[in-house]
Formats: C-alpha cells, sequence, structure tokens
C-alpha cells in the first residue's frame, strides 16, 4: 500500500484567528486589518462608530460650536483616512488613535479661531502629550475621561466669577430655564436678568482670558 | 483639585443698576442666544458651556455624509474638504449619498423590517471574490477550516452592514 | 497496459485536462457580483463552517467520516441558484482541494481526481484556490507515479511523474501571481495617499 508523505495541512496562506466567536474587539481588529489593506468599506464602517464619540467628546466640548465640532470631524475623518497605515494595533481598538487625531485637528482650530473658550490651545497639547505618553486605554474609558473633564472644566470656569453671574449663568444655560424663570427665581425682572447674565458672560470672559493657570487639575503639567 | 481663586470682585456689582449701552449688549446677547448661526462672541461663550456641560449627540445622517466624503468612491483617495459656513451655521457640500453601506451601531438605529433596498440609499455590500482576504505572508499552519473561519467571519460582518443598510429605508 | 493503469491514465488526462482548458469549458459561470451578502448566503457559509469542523474532529480516526461531511457541502443546495456567488466558489474550491486530499489519504486517487477536477471548476481564475487545486493536483499525480512504481510500470511511473511536475509548476505560476497581485494591489493603496 504505497503511503503518501502528505504534505502539511497548511499551503501557504497566513493563520487566521481561531473558530470561537471573536469578541467586538477581535472584530474590530479585522476591520482595521480590511482598512488598511485599501477596504473602503471597512475604513467607513470604523468612521461610523466612532465618529459620534469624536464629536460629542472630543470636538464639540473644546470647540464650543455644533459647526466647528462638524468641521473638526470631517478633518479628523480626512486624516484618519490618509493615515490608517500608520495605526498600529496595540489591543485597545482603535479609538485612542482616533481621538488623538480628533484633538490635534481641534489643536489647530483653537489656534487659528482666537476665540475665548473654555479650552486653550496649549490644555488641548498637553491632552496630546498625555494620550501619546499613556498605555492606550479603551474607548468607554477615555470617553468617561473626557466627560469628567469637561464638566470639570465648566465647573472651574464659573468658579472664577462672581457666585451670583455663576448662578444666572447655571440656571438659564445649563439647567436651561426660561429667561422668565430664572429671572424670577433670582428676584428680578426678565429685563434685568438679561443684564445680569451679560455681566456674567462678560466677566467669565474676562477671567478665562486672564487666566494663566489651568482650569482644571487635568491641565496641570 | 486645587480650588481656583476667588476674583478680588473688580467686576460690577451685578445687581447695580444698568446703562443704556448695557441693556443694548444685554438685549443683543439675548437674541443671540435665541440664534444658533449667532457669532456673537458672548453667544458662542455660553454655547461654548452648554457643550461642555452636556454635549448633545450628533446627527447621524450628518455623519454619514461626512463618512461618505472621507471614504469617497475611489476609495483610496483623501478628498480633504472645509464644508463651507455662513454666519456660523455649518452647510455641507451638496453630496447627496455616495457609494459605501455604512455600519451603524444598533443602539442608535431604530429596528426596522428588512425591504428591498431604495436606490437612493448606499448600495449592499455585494458577494465577491475571497481572496483579498488572504493577501497577508504566508505562514505553514493554515487549514482549510482557517480559511473557512475566515470567510465566514469577513461576509458575517458584511451582512451586519447590509442589514443595517437596510432598516434605514423607508 | 493494466485496467489499474489505465485508470491512473485518465486521472491524468482528466487533471490535466481541467488545468488547460478554457474559462468557458470549466466555468460553471454566471453574471458575478450581482448578488447581495445575505441571509442565505450568510447560512450557506455557516453550513461550510460547521461542516468543515465537523471534519476536523473526524478526520484522524475517521477520515471516512470528514469526507462525508465534505461532501455534503459540496452536495448541497447553493444559495441563489443560478447566479454565481463568489464566496460560494470559493469555498468549494477549497472544499473540493481538502477531500482530494483525504482521498490521497485513503488510498483513492481515482475519486481525489475527480475532487480536483470538480473543484477546477469552480476556481477558474488565477486566484489561491486554482493554485491550492493544482498543487493538491499535482500530489495526487506523484502518488498514482508511486502506485504504478510499485507496481512495476516504470514508463507509465514516469509519464505520472513528469505530470505532477507540470501541475505543480502550474501551481507556483499561480500563487506567483497571486502574490504579485496582492503586493501590486498594496502598492496602489500607498500610492493613492
Amino acid at each position: 500500500m504505497y503511503a503518501l508523505a502528505h504534505p502539511p495541512w497548511s499551503t501557504m496562506l497566513a493563520s487566521v484567528a481561531d473558530a470561537d466567536p471573536p469578541d467586538a474587539l477581535e472584530l474590530e481588529r479585522l476591520v482595521v486589518q480590511r482598512a488598511q489593506g485599501g477596504d473602503r468599506a471597512a475604513m467607513g464602517q470604523l468612521l461610523v462608530s466612532h465618529g459620534p464619540a469624536l464629536y460629542r467628546r472630543v470636538l464639540l466640548p473644546r470647540l464650543g460650536s455644533d459647526a466647528a465640532a462638524k468641521d473638526a470631524l470631517a478633518e479628523t475623518y480626512a486624516k484618519a483616512v490618509a493615515r490608517i497605515d500608520q495605526f498600529v494595533w496595540q489591543g485597545a481598538g482603535i479609538y485612542p488613535w482616533l481621538r488623538v487625531v480628533a484633538l490635534r485637528v481641534a489643536l489647530d482650530m483653537l489656534r487659528a479661531r482666537r476665540r475665548v473658550l473654555l479650552w486653550e490651545p496649549d490644555h488641548v497639547e498637553r491632552e496630546i502629550d498625555r494620550a501619546e505618553s499613556d498605555a492606550p486605554t479603551d474607548q468607554l474609558h477615555l470617553a468617561l475621561s473626557d466627560e469628567r473633564e469637561a464638566r470639570a472644566k465648566v465647573t472651574a470656569a464659573l468658579a472664577l466669577i462672581h457666585a451670583r453671574y455663576a448662578e444666572a449663568i447655571r440656571m438659564r444655560l445649563l439647567e436651561e430655564r426660561s429667561r422668565e424663570d430664572t429671572a424670577r427665581l433670582l428676584g428680578v425682572t426678565p429685563a434685568t436678568f438679561d443684564v445680569l447674565l451679560h455681566r456674567a458672560i462678560a466677566a467669565l470672559k474676562k477671567r478665562l482670558q486672564a487666566s494663566d493657570a489651568p482650569t482644571a487639575e487635568h491641565d496641570r503639567p | 483639585m486645587t480650588t481656583p481663586t476667588r476674583p478680588p470682585f473688580d467686576e460690577v456689582d451685578p445687581d447695580a443698576p444698568a446703562s443704556d449701552e448695557e441693556r443694548r449688549e444685554a438685549d443683543s446677547l439675548r437674541a443671540a442666544l435665541d440664534d444658533p448661526r449667532s457669532l456673537h462672541e458672548g453667544a458662542e461663550l455660553a454655547r461654548a458651556l452648554v457643550a461642555a456641560h452636556v454635549a448633545p449627540p450628533l446627527d447621524v445622517a450628518a455623519n454619514r455624509a461626512l463618512v461618505a466624503r472621507a471614504v469617497g468612491p475611489t476609495g483610496v483617495v483623501v478628498v480633504r474638504t472645509r464644508v463651507r459656513r455662513r454666519a456660523g451655521v455649518w452647510v455641507g457640500s451638496a453630496a447627496g449619498a455616495l457609494a459605501l453601506a455604512a455600519a451603524v451601531l444598533v443602539a442608535i438605529m431604530p429596528r426596522r423590517d428588512v425591504e428591498a433596498p431604495r436606490a437612493d440609499l448606499q448600495p449592499l455590500l455585494n458577494a465577491r471574490s475571497t481572496q483579498p482576504l488572504f493577501r497577508h505572508p504566508f505562514e505553514t499552519r493554515a487549514r482549510a477550516s482557517d480559511r473557512i473561519d475566515r470567510i465566514a467571519m469577513a461576509r458575517g460582518s458584511d451582512l451586519r452592514d447590509n442589514l443595517y443598510t437596510r432598516w434605514d429605508v423607508r | 497496459m493494466s485496467s489499474r493503469a489505465k485508470v491512473v491514465g485518465f486521472v491524468a488526462v482528466a487533471l490535466l485536462g481541467c488545468a488547460r482548458a478554457p474559462i468557458s469549458q470549466t466555468s460553471r459561470s454566471a453574471p458575478d457580483g450581482a448578488v447581495a451578502i445575505d441571509a442565505e448566503v450568510m447560512a450557506y457559509l455557516s453550513m461550510a463552517r460547521a461542516l468543515h469542523h465537523q471534519a476536523n474532529l473526524e478526520e484522524d480516526r475517521d477520515p471516512a467520516a470528514a469526507i462525508a461531511a465534505l461532501r455534503h457541502l459540496s452536495s448541497a443546495p447553493r444559495p441563489h441558484a443560478g447566479q454565481r456567488v463568489p464566496e460560494v466558489e470559493d469555498v468549494l474550491a477549497d472544499t473540493f482541494a481538502r477531500v482530494a486530499e483525504l482521498d490521497v489519504r485513503q488510498n483513492d486517487l481515482r475519486a481525489a481526481a475527480d475532487s480536483i477536477r470538480e473543484g477546477l471548476a469552480h476556481a477558474p481564475e488565477p486566484s489561491y484556490f486554482r493554485g491550492h487545486l493544482l498543487e493538491v493536483g499535482g500530489i495526487v499525480e506523484e502518488a498514482r507515479a508511486a502506485v504504478l512504481r510499485d507496481a512495476g510500470n516504470a514508463r507509465e511511473s514516469e509519464v505520472a511523474r513528469a505530470h505532477a511536475l507540470e501541475l505543480l509548476r502550474e501551481a507556483v505560476v499561480v500563487q506567483e501571481s497571486v502574490v504579485r497581485e496582492s503586493l501590486a494591489d498594496a502598492g496602489r493603496v500607498d500610492g493613492g495617499k
């Protein structure tokens, strides 16, 4: 009986993931692989998945307006598509990398816009440095961290101004009470409240412009 | 957290009587807060506070349009676009739907019955050669079942994409 | 010439014939790319996956059971009858190659040759899967050469050996073209940035 020395089952293919159902991170790794291979549907899949978090957690709080945040998101997408081959999978998904791309876009826009906002360019620069030096962390952790940072910025900003101004801003803008309700709760007429709010915003702008110190703990180098 | 230093209260007494100029500026701010397109600096700072406090979610259709513009029909060419803005309003270029099937999180998309795809929406992912799945450097331990696994997993992802695309149909 | 040699001769001709036949004669073709990935396609791929893993579990102890599982796949109804679904074609090409290898292990060279011929019909274009079928076809011919040699038929054995080399060389040509194409694709992606 002839006994053929069989070739190994393998031929000339890369090994693939084992037969167990892959988790979401492994699925994303495969999508990233496809995207890096030029598969534009895979690239689109990554951007559609992560774009909302980039907009809401990274760009909108730092740039302060929907229009600017969408401009920045478009720019982030373009850069991500151009540089996807530079991404190296480190086991935490692609979101941390996309977040740094978005932060850099936000930094460029803050430098160009010269508006008084909660984030100064050097704050964002420090965030980029931190992101690039720290070990990669997962998307949920980053999103929660960004949300906490944003709330902390607001709290720190309001702490810079007179308590009555802070109250006016908090009630009318952050708690979204009506002009009339807010005026009533503060014990003034609506017209007087308009002046109060104007003064509050002016004071905040002045304090943010004058402030050299970081406005949140995480900004400290 | 370090407590920021309170200001020395050199601002105007919050409840001091307002000048005519202050009343005009207050009216201007009130009007600007009611107009999302306004470029009033005070209104912009106010909106920045709101955005940092509770950022609203991104519109799904807007995101898809941005993604489609970035990925584009040719796939590998980066299309750098600056969307035009007028009076603070974001005006996207009138690109319309491009050939891209996007995966959308089920949590965002409402579930709908599967229907035949509409011609004006992104096309579905079609069956195609699996050769591109096997282009990486060769190793010697892959079995036929490993290759079938890879094909099934890759196309399973495509099926999900196609279902989500169909669920957006109305 | 012995009847066994006639059989293995037929095997050789069949294999070489399939390797050289133009696409129109070997392809069960229909317009490509018109089928969307749907539940029907995925059900077939899921079944393919399950049957290949069944074969994994059977092949060491009971190769015949492994072959039966894979033949179940090759004879199962295919999705979108009348339309060419590339994934199904690739899976079938790979399945027939695997069946052929198991047939060789069972010393059933005729069945192995049939499997290769059947598989090549599903992989008419240069691809990894066609290259793999040619590679296994070469191995089948190599086994046939050994059988003929052991039977004392040196001349027929030498012919089979030459056929095996031809198939194996063609497999190398196909796979080299696959590698070149994938490198060229990678270059196109880079150049597009």
